[in-house]
């Protein structure tokens, strides 16, 4: 809190109502001395003085709390009157001055400096304080005495005003540091924003607002924390919080700044610190772009909107084997360890080692079997690496019944592996009518005895296209939104985001979309991990 | 547990030529729905607008002072032949709660059934029902 003292320095109106003795009439108010002063010498009553005070410049991290007016007089009767008033002048031209309500002193006083209370937390019009308004600052002095003693040269119902001042007492701007996010974010998409607030008068944090802006929105010419558009916005937020888990989600592999204003209460009003910010990258292993398809069923009249989520179904360990061969068995003419010899993803692959020549097959246990839904495409991919020799190779799909029995294997199309790189391999299938599981299998044929063959990012999902994320996440759900002006804009539909079911795949009926519009669906996965 | 997302991906445009008949949809509870069934014109349809009405002494004109002005209340007939039409529409002229409304000029509304009649004519086995309800429109739940 700082307070500035403000003295008259110019005559506004009514001087030649009153003589200063010791010098001009604002002169006289502005010293300490009570060897001048202000007295009425007119012999009409009431008469008023009005006087500008000087001016300070406040600066940008400080805002006006009150002004509050001074005054030391003496008067002699009974009869003696004295009001004050503080205003601004809104029209200078014009001279026209907006008053607040007069603070009286009546009686008989001997010199006294008085408190007039008047404590104007907001300026006489209505408005917030504000410089202008501090740079337009008037007092008005009104000598109100009645009676016949108001005949100068020596009226003693006068009031002498020895000293007139006005204090400003401001209040300091709150500062804040964004703490989080900071650097590269890889565990979600969903980053807390938190800050280190710092109210420097000790006053509580009464609200705060986040702006994250990627990096094309705050590396533009024009960008300004306040108007421009925010790739995610809280409003202001009335809390003591000092973070918040974003309710939106990011981009992955994009740069964002989190912007944070907080702000405490100056005359009940919210006083916001200036913008700070921290800079993010959002760098993760984020759920595979799922498929989503839409078509309009005449006979629900609405738009069936289904989409398949092509995350892999397969934990971490079991899609890259970087910590042991937990979730795969040798099922054929073979052992399988953990190699770090050769890789892919990670630092480790599944190695599989022949025990004789012929075919060889590993795949994930039944204990791991993955749900799927009848009828509907899964696929699976794997990459293979040659240890010397290279083999016809293939990835396929044991599709299980509701008791575990393997109803039929499909094997994609076989590829031979190279001893220099590794080589995807993939397969599509239908999940048969009455599958409810599936195990991913992967196979060499004709391998020779004593032959390693290694394979890594494995995965498996629904849809048809292959397609390799890291595995190990779950509770999937998908964010749908429809668009009705070629994709500018999107909002979200009714019941989105919806659950996917076990096997990633899920449906929503939009019978609200408009007709004779052309619009367009989008999706997106969201998952834990 | 760490939330993430994927990128978007978006279905090519798509236009839904409007069918041209009645469809009212239970939007909470969608297995409540009726479509292509009859309803009769002329549609009654009103605007309701809240307002006082004052005749100050001495004034030669009345004074209205209104608030807000509501959306297109009205009521709709329906007609329905034979058991199985009137029990496509049963649910939904009895539901509770708001339904979404396609006309056949491919307009959308929102509108809460609140009054329900109906009269049934013609021979027990093919029964000619004209039902009236009346509603108000409402806001998307």
């Amino acid at each position: 809190m700082a307070e500035y003292t403000l003295y008259p320095n110019a005559n506004w109106n009514g001087d030649t109502l009153f003589t200063g003795t010791g010098g001009t009439d604002y002169a006289v108010l502005a010293d300490n001395t009570d060897g001048t002063y202000l007295q009425r010498t007119s012999t009409t009553v009431p008469a008023s003085y009005e006087a500008e005070f000087e001016t300070t410049t406040l600066s940008a991290d400080e805002t006006i709390t009150s002004i509050n007016l001074f005054a030391r007089i003496a008067s002699l009767a009974a009869d003696s009157l004295a009001q004050f008033s503080l205003g601004v002048i809104t029209d200078r031209n014009g001279r026209t001055v907006t008053y607040g309500i007069p603070v009286s002193k009546q009686g008989i006083v001997t010199a006294t400096t008085y408190d007039l209370g008047i404590k104007l937390t907001s300026a006489p019009n209505g408005a917030s304080w504000t410089q202008t308004l501090l740079d337009n600052l008037v007092v008005k002095f009104t000598d109100g005495a009645t009676g016949s003693t108001v005949t100068p040269p020596s009226p003693t119902n006068r009031t002498t005003l020895y000293k007139l001042y006005a204090v400003v007492t401001t209040a300091p701007r709150p500062t804040v540091t964004v703490t989080a996010p900071s650097g590269t974010i890889t565990d979600t998409s969903f980053p807390s924003v938190t800050w280190t607030p710092v109210f420097s008068d000790g006053s509580p944090q009464s609200a705060y607002e986040i702006k994250i802006f990627d990096s094309t929105t705050y590396g533009g010419a024009s960008f300004s924390a306040d108007t421009s558009t925010p790739t995610i916005g809280t409003g202001i937020i009335t809390s003591t919080n000092n973070g918040q888990t974003l309710e939106g989600d990011l981009a992955n592999s994009t740069t964002y700044r989190a912007y944070v204003r907080v702000a405490s209460l100056v005359n009940g009003i919210n006083y916001f610190s200036a913008w700070a910010y921290s800079q993010f990258t959002l760098s993760i292993d984020s759920p595979a772009t799922p498929t989503v398809s839409a078509f309009y069923d005449s006979t629900t009249g609405a738009v069936t909107v289904t989409i398949f989520g092509r995350t892999n179904a397969l934990s971490a360990n079991q899609a890259s084997i970087e910590t042991n061969t937990t979730g795969w068995a040798a099922v054929t003419n073979c052992s399988i360890s953990r190699s770090t010899s050769q890789y892919s993803s990670g630092t480790a692959s599944l190695a599989v080692l022949s025990g004789s020549a012929g075919d060889m097959t590993a795949s994930t246990t039944t204990a791991t079997k993955f749900a799927v839904t009848a009828n509907n495409k899964f696929s699976a991919t794997a990459e293979f690496r040659a240890g010397t020799t290279a083999r016809a190779c293939s990835v396929g799909i044991i599709w299980l019944n509701t008791s575990g029995t393997t109803i039929s294997t499909v094997f994609g199309t076989a590829e031979n592996d190279s001893s220099s790189a590794f080589n995807e391999c993939n397969v599509s299938g239908t999940a048969p009518a009455t599958a409810t599981h599936a195990q991913v299998i992967v196979k060499v044929a004709s391998a020779g005895a004593g032959e390693t063959h290694f394979v890594d990012k494995i995965a498996f999902h629904a849809g048809e296209t292959p397609f390799w994320t890291r595995g190990g996440f779950q509770t999937f759900s998908f964010v749908v939104e429809r668009s009705e002006d070629s994709g500018a804009t999107y909002t979200e539909i009714r019941n989105s985001p919806v659950t996917a079911s076990a096997s990633q795949i899920a449906t929503l009926d939009d019978y609200e979309v408009p007709l004779d519009t052309t619009v367009t669906y989008r999706a997106k996965a969201r998952a834990e991990i | 547990m760490a939330v993430l997302s994927s990128g978007y991906v978006s279905t090519e445009p798509i236009q839904i030529t409007n069918p041209r008949v009645w469809s009212f949809t239970a939007i909470e509870s969608p297995t409540i729905k009726v479509r292509s069934l009859r309803v009769q014109q002329p549609l009654n349809s009103q605007i309701v607008e809240s307002y006082g009405q004052f005749k100050p002494l001495g004034a030669s004109k009345t004074i209205v002072v209104a608030t807000s002005i509501y959306g297109i209340d009205g009521s709709y007939e329906f007609t329905t032949q034979g058991e199985d039409e009137w029990d496509d529409l049963y649910p939904v002229l009895t539901y509770q709660g708001v339904l979404h409304v396609h006309d056949p000029l491919g307009r959308q509304k929102y509108v809460r059934f609140v009054d329900r009649t109906w009269t049934e004519i013609g021979p027990i086995a093919n029964l000619i029902r004209n039902a009236k309800v009346n509603y108000f429109e409402v806001g998307a739940p």
